[in-house]
C-alpha cells in the first residue's frame, strides 16, 4: 500500500482545461473547483538533464512522458506522465512569469503527454453551440472574440482550446481561463479602457477578468472558422474539404511547431484526421483594411444557425 | 537528388508514410520528417496508383484515360507532383 502524505503546506485545487490540478502554488487566475486531481503542481527540484531523451532542442528536452525545461530568470520545469508538473523558480522570478510559463507552456505539455491536442483561437458559445476562432497571429482573431463577448456571448476559452477526451457521443470544449487577454492597438480599435487592468510581463497585453460573461457548462464544438486577410472589399465565408480542411485544422493547433519535438506527430495527425470528420471547417476571409468586425459576426453567425446539433 | 524526372524513371511510394482520406482527399504524415502534407484529387488518385512501381510514362497514360486532360499538360503537371513529393522523400525512385 502506498500512502502519500504531503506537508502542511496549504493545497489549492483548480479546474480547466477539464483537469483537475491540486497545486501549492496559488493560481488564482484558475476557476476553483474539487474533483478527483488529475494532475499535481508541486515546488521541488528539477533534474539538470533528462536521460536518454529521444528528443531535444535548445531549451528543452523530452522523452516519452517526460518533458523538461529551463527559462531563464524564471526557473526549471519538468512535467511527467501528463499527471505532474515540478517548478523551481528561480530566486529572482516574478511570480507572474512563472504562471504564465504554467499556464501557456506547461499545461499545454500536459495536454498532449494526455494525448489531447488543443487548438489556438478562441472559444465562443454563439447560441447553444461553440465555435473556434483561428488564424495567424494579427488577423484579427482576438478582436473577433472581443466584439462576440461585447456583443453579449460568452467566451469559453481564450487562446487555447481543450477539448474532451471522450469523442464517441459528444465533442465539446473545456473551459479555461475565466480572462479574455488584449493588446493596446486592440483595445484602441475596440475603445476598450485598460485602467486598472493587470498587465503581462514582457508583453503589451492586459488581462480582462470576466465573471458572467464566462461560459463553464459544456457546450458542443460545431464549428472552426480560420480568418485569413484578402484585398477584397467584403467579408467572405467558405467551407473547406479534404484536404484543405485537414490543413486548416493541424495549422491552428495550439505550439504546432513544437509536437514533432516532442514525438507525438503521429499521435497528432490522427487526432486531426478524427477532428476532422467530426466537426465544420470555414475560412472567413476579411478586408485587409476597414473596420468589418460586424460583417464577421454576422457571417459567422449565419452559418451557424444552418448547423443541426 | 536534385536529378530531374524523366519518363522513364519507375517510382513507388514509401511505405512508412501515414496516410489518411477526407472527403476523398489524401493527407499525409512523415514521422522522419515530423511534416504534413495533403494532395488534391488528382494527387490523391497518383498516390493510389503508385503503390506499386509505374514509371512516369505509364503514369501518365493512366492519368490521360481517366481525366480529360492533354498529354502535355499531363506529362508538366505530373512531374511537377512528382518532384515536390520526391523532394519531402514520401516516394523514391527504383
Amino acid at each position: 500500500m502506498v500512502m502519500t502524505h504531503y506537508s502542511n503546506e496549504k493545497m489549492n485545487h483548480y479546474s480547466v482545461y477539464g483537469i483537475n490540478i491540486s497545486t501549492e502554488f496559488d493560481l488564482n487566475e484558475l476557476i476553483v473547483s474539487t474533483g478527483k486531481t488529475d494532475l499535481t503542481i508541486l515546488k521541488a527540484k528539477v533534474p539538470n538533464f533528462l536521460t536518454g531523451t529521444t528528443q531535444s532542442c535548445a531549451f528543452f528536452q523530452a522523452k516519452e512522458n517526460e518533458f523538461l525545461t529551463r527559462i531563464e530568470h524564471v526557473g526549471g520545469f519538468y512535467a511527467i506522465e501528463g499527471n505532474k508538473i515540478i517548478c523551481e523558480p528561480d530566486q529572482e522570478a516574478e511570480y507572474m512569469s512563472i504562471k504564465m510559463y504554467l499556464y501557456g507552456f506547461l499545461l499545454p505539455v500536459i495536454l498532449m503527454q494526455r494525448g489531447r491536442f488543443p487548438m489556438h483561437g478562441s472559444c465562443i458559445d454563439v447560441d447553444g453551440k461553440s465555435i473556434v476562432i483561428s488564424g495567424q497571429s494579427g488577423v484579427g482573431k482576438s478582436s473577433l472574440a472581443i466584439a462576440f463577448r461585447m456583443a453579449g456571448y460568452k467566451l469559453v476559452s481564450d487562446d487555447l482550446i481543450a477539448l474532451n477526451d471522450d469523442w464517441h457521443d459528444d465533442i465539446y470544449v473545456h473551459y479555461g481561463f475565466p480572462v479574455q487577454k488584449i493588446t493596446v492597438d486592440t483595445a484602441k480599435f475596440l475603445n476598450v479602457d485598460l485602467v486598472g487592468l493587470e498587465r503581462i510581463p514582457g508583453e503589451d497585453k492586459s488581462i480582462i477578468p470576466l465573471t458572467t460573461e464566462f461560459q463553464k457548462n459544456v457546450i458542443p464544438l460545431t464549428a472552426l472558422f480560420e480568418i485569413v486577410t484578402y484585398d477584397e472589399e467584403e467579408v467572405k465565408i467558405k467551407e473547406l474539404f479534404g484536404g484543405e480542411k485537414l490543413r486548416c485544422i493541424i495549422a491552428n493547433t495550439y505550439n504546432v511547431e513544437m509536437i514533432g519535438t516532442i514525438g507525438l506527430a503521429q499521435e497528432h495527425f490522427s487526432y486531426g484526421t478524427e477532428l476532422a470528420k467530426k466537426i465544420k471547417v470555414f475560412r472567413l476571409s476579411r478586408p485587409i483594411h476597414g473596420f468589418t468586425l460586424e460583417y464577421q459576426m454576422e457571417n459567422i453567425i449565419k452559418e451557424i444557425k444552418k448547423i443541426d446539433v | 537528388m536534385s536529378k530531374n524526372l524523366e519518363l522513364s524513371d519507375r517510382i513507388i511510394r514509401r511505405e512508412d508514410i501515414s496516410t489518411t482520406t477526407i472527403d476523398g482527399e489524401l493527407g499525409m504524415m512523415s514521422e522522419e520528417k515530423g511534416k504534413y502534407y495533403t494532395l488534391d484529387f488528382i494527387g490523391t488518385r497518383v498516390w493510389e496508383l503508385i503503390e506499386q512501381s509505374l514509371t512516369v510514362d505509364q503514369l501518365v497514360v493512366i492519368l490521360m484515360k481517366e481525366y480529360d486532360v492533354d498529354r502535355l499538360t499531363c506529362e508538366v503537371d505530373l512531374i511537377e507532383l512528382l518532384e515536390k513529393l520526391l523532394k519531402e522523400e514520401l516516394i523514391k525512385v527504383i
